[in-house]
């Protein structure tokens, strides 16, 4: 391909300037910068761009088509093409081939048929376009706006434009075109595999997406009338805090919604004296401990108060000044010396941790209020008179010994 | 399937394209209706269908003196659930300002209504008229947060809301919605609740005579 081929010309440039293209479609307008000055001029000089307001530009309407098409972007109320325009072009075309052929003006002949091929192909693409615009729609159920109102009037607005095409299919149907271009072998041919051969499927899809159109607007009237309904329900219960159903459940025949019957919850046991059930029974028997180490439920007889609950009791870990003091007197049982209670305190840091003196010879004279009848020690008292505080002695240490016989 | 199919409708569910897909599909043909509805007819239930179709449930041939109860049991549930259920579509058509109620298959992103009740105090005191529907609303932890969490596992207990994804916290109305829905229309026409806005458009007549 030689590089003064206008096509590859154009495509390089459009190359070269694709984020800016890319950016205008995006955004619906660009403004002018250092950055894409350069770009802006380019695109205009190729008539691709067209001023916008504000020192801005948007992408010519011709390329912006293309565009949607060609990325199959959903519009809202999408136009489409002018396929009625298109037609009409055809027939005008094919009158003009016929004058030419007959008149012998055969270069004026040929510029026709091209151009009655690239009619034919336009005419098939369009309605080719308008079915995939109207298929995306259709099964995205207007996606694209959120309120029912706004999905009932593009459903409307779909719903006239795939009649219009459904009628428009219909009259070229009647039209002599194909007549017109019996005797011209490679038009006919194109008219015939491009267009004439394929109306009958573009007729049926547009006649099912037109049946599913009617449908939508049936069901969106339904939703909306529900949601009506769901409204008043909603503000009928607001304004009646109190108000409650009648006794429908009390009338002779109740409505279907009331007669849910009763869940039936299944629960299947095995046939156990069934052969082909014994290798299943056996599987689960393994599965099952051989030694039972279940503990079993006794009722407990009424007024019969049981002394074993059964429970095991955990015993609390003993404190440490508790086995202390246990300790103490168990070794001054045996003493009959005695032995000092502040002698042991300072003998066992270990034990006694830090636990204070005072608080020491406390706990073991507390010990002794406590057990001490029935213990096999005694405790004597080593004390002084308190100088001050007549009748008060003050503690000096305790000394327990082996109780006498 | 079949054993599936009805051993489910037998232990009470609603049998709709988002709790079984599965199942409802299967059931969605005539000949395995046929065989389920010949099966049911001779343990005295009938196949159900919700009137738009979007659900399968079973319900008693005719109701005798034995099926009275549980008819009085089915209302009972009626009464105490369609305050809060309604109370429910209400907050989720404003939190998605949307003119439509939503329909079994629609998708709830919980993230999305914690976000609005969380944001707009009129919304938030939406949610906190649940606390005055019954015990089953009332939380002790009065957050948004906490009392959506109450009203979600509400509805999803009941069986007009399914999970579908756990990580992104998005449910789904069932086909049990539908029932709802045919009980509302039911209660409209029958126990004269009337349409607010209807009875505006008729008055304007009148008022401007009157003007």
């Amino acid at each position: 391909m030689s590089n003064h081929d206008p096509v590859v010309t154009l495509l390089t440039k459009l190359n070269s300037s694709s984020g800016t293209i890319s950016t205008a479609y995006y955004q619906g307008r660009i403004y002018r910068v250092d950055e894409n000055a350069g770009d802006i001029e380019r695109l205009r000089h190729l008539r691709l761009l067209s001023p916008d307001i504000r020192d801005a530009f948007q992408l010519r309407a011709s390329f912006r088509h293309f565009l949607n098409a060609a990325l199959s972007a959903e519009r809202l109320f999408s136009m489409g093409a002018n396929i009625g325009g298109y037609f009409q072009r055809l027939a005008n075309l094919v009158d003009e081939h016929s004058f030419a052929y007959q008149e012998n003006r055969d270069a004026d002949c040929e510029r026709y048929e091209v151009e009655i091929r690239e009619a034919i192909s336009d005419i098939a693409d369009a309605i080719d376009d308008d079915l995939i615009i109207l298929q995306a729609q259709v099964a995205t159920r207007f996606a694209a706006v959120s309120t029912i109102a706004e999905k009932k009037r593009q459903n409307i607005h779909y719903q006239q434009r795939t009649q219009q095409l459904v009628d428009l299919l219909e009259s070229f149907h009647f039209s002599d075109i194909g007549e017109h271009l019996e005797g011209h072998g490679e038009l006919a041919l194109s008219f015939k595999a491009l267009l004439a051969d394929r109306i009958p499927a573009f007729r049926e899809s547009l006649l099912s997406t037109l049946e599913l159109l009617n449908q939508y607007l049936f069901e969106f009237r339904r939703i909306e009338e529900r949601a009506k309904r769901v409204r008043a329900f909603a503000l009928h219960l607001n304004r009646n805090p109190d108000w409650t159903l009648k006794n429908w459940d009390e009338v002779a025949d109740p409505e279907d919604w009331l007669m849910c019957a009763t869940p039936i919850i299944v629960q299947p046991s095995p046939d156990v004296s069934a052969p082909e059930a014994e290798e299943m029974l056996a599987a689960i028997a393994r599965t099952i401990h051989a030694v039972a180490d279940i503990r079993s439920r006794t009722a407990r007889p009424a007024g019969q108060i049981e002394v074993d609950s059964g429970n095991s009791v955990i015993d609390p870990p003993e404190s440490p000044i508790r086995k202390a003091v246990r300790i103490y007197f168990k070794d001054a049982s045996k003493s009959v010396q005695g032995i000092s209670a502040r002698d042991w305190w300072a003998a066992n840091p270990i034990m006694l941790g830090e636990i204070k003196e005072e608080s020491w010879l406390l706990r073991v004279m507390s010990e002794h209020d406590n057990k001490g009848k029935g213990g096999k020690w005694s405790l004597h008292l080593v004390t002084t008179q308190d100088p001050v505080f007549d009748g008060n002695v003050l503690l000096k240490d305790v000394i327990a010994s082996k109780k006498a016989a | 399937m079949f054993k599936q199919v009805a051993t489910r409708l037998l232990e009470g569910a609603f049998i709709c394209e988002s709790t079984a897909p599965e199942d409802f599909r299967w059931l969605n043909s005539d000949d395995n209706r046929a065989a389920i509805c010949e099966y049911l007819d001779k343990i005295g239930r009938h196949l159900a269908k919700t009137p738009n179709d979007q659900a399968y449930y079973v319900t008693w041939n005719r109701v005798g003196q034995n099926e009275r109860a549980a008819v009085k049991g089915i209302f009972t549930e009626i009464k105490q659930t369609i305050r809060p259920l309604i109370h429910f579509i209400r907050l989720c058509m404003e939190v998605e300002k949307k003119d439509s109620s939503p329909i079994p298959g629609d998708r709830l992103e919980y993230t999305m209504l914690l976000k609005a009740v969380t944001e707009n105090a009129h919304l938030f005191e939406v949610l906190r008229e649940f606390g005055m529907m019954g015990k089953e609303y009332a939380v002790s932890d009065a957050s948004a947060k906490g009392m959506l969490n109450k009203v979600i596992q509400q509805m999803e207990k009941r069986g007009y809301l399914i999970l579908i994804n756990p990580e992104q916290e998005s449910y789904r109305f069932t086909g049990k919605l539908d029932y709802y829905y045919q009980i509302i229309d039911f209660l409209v026409e029958n126990e004269g609740i009337s349409d607010p806005s209807s009875q505006e458009q008729e008055a304007m007549p009148e008022q401007g005579r009157l003007v």
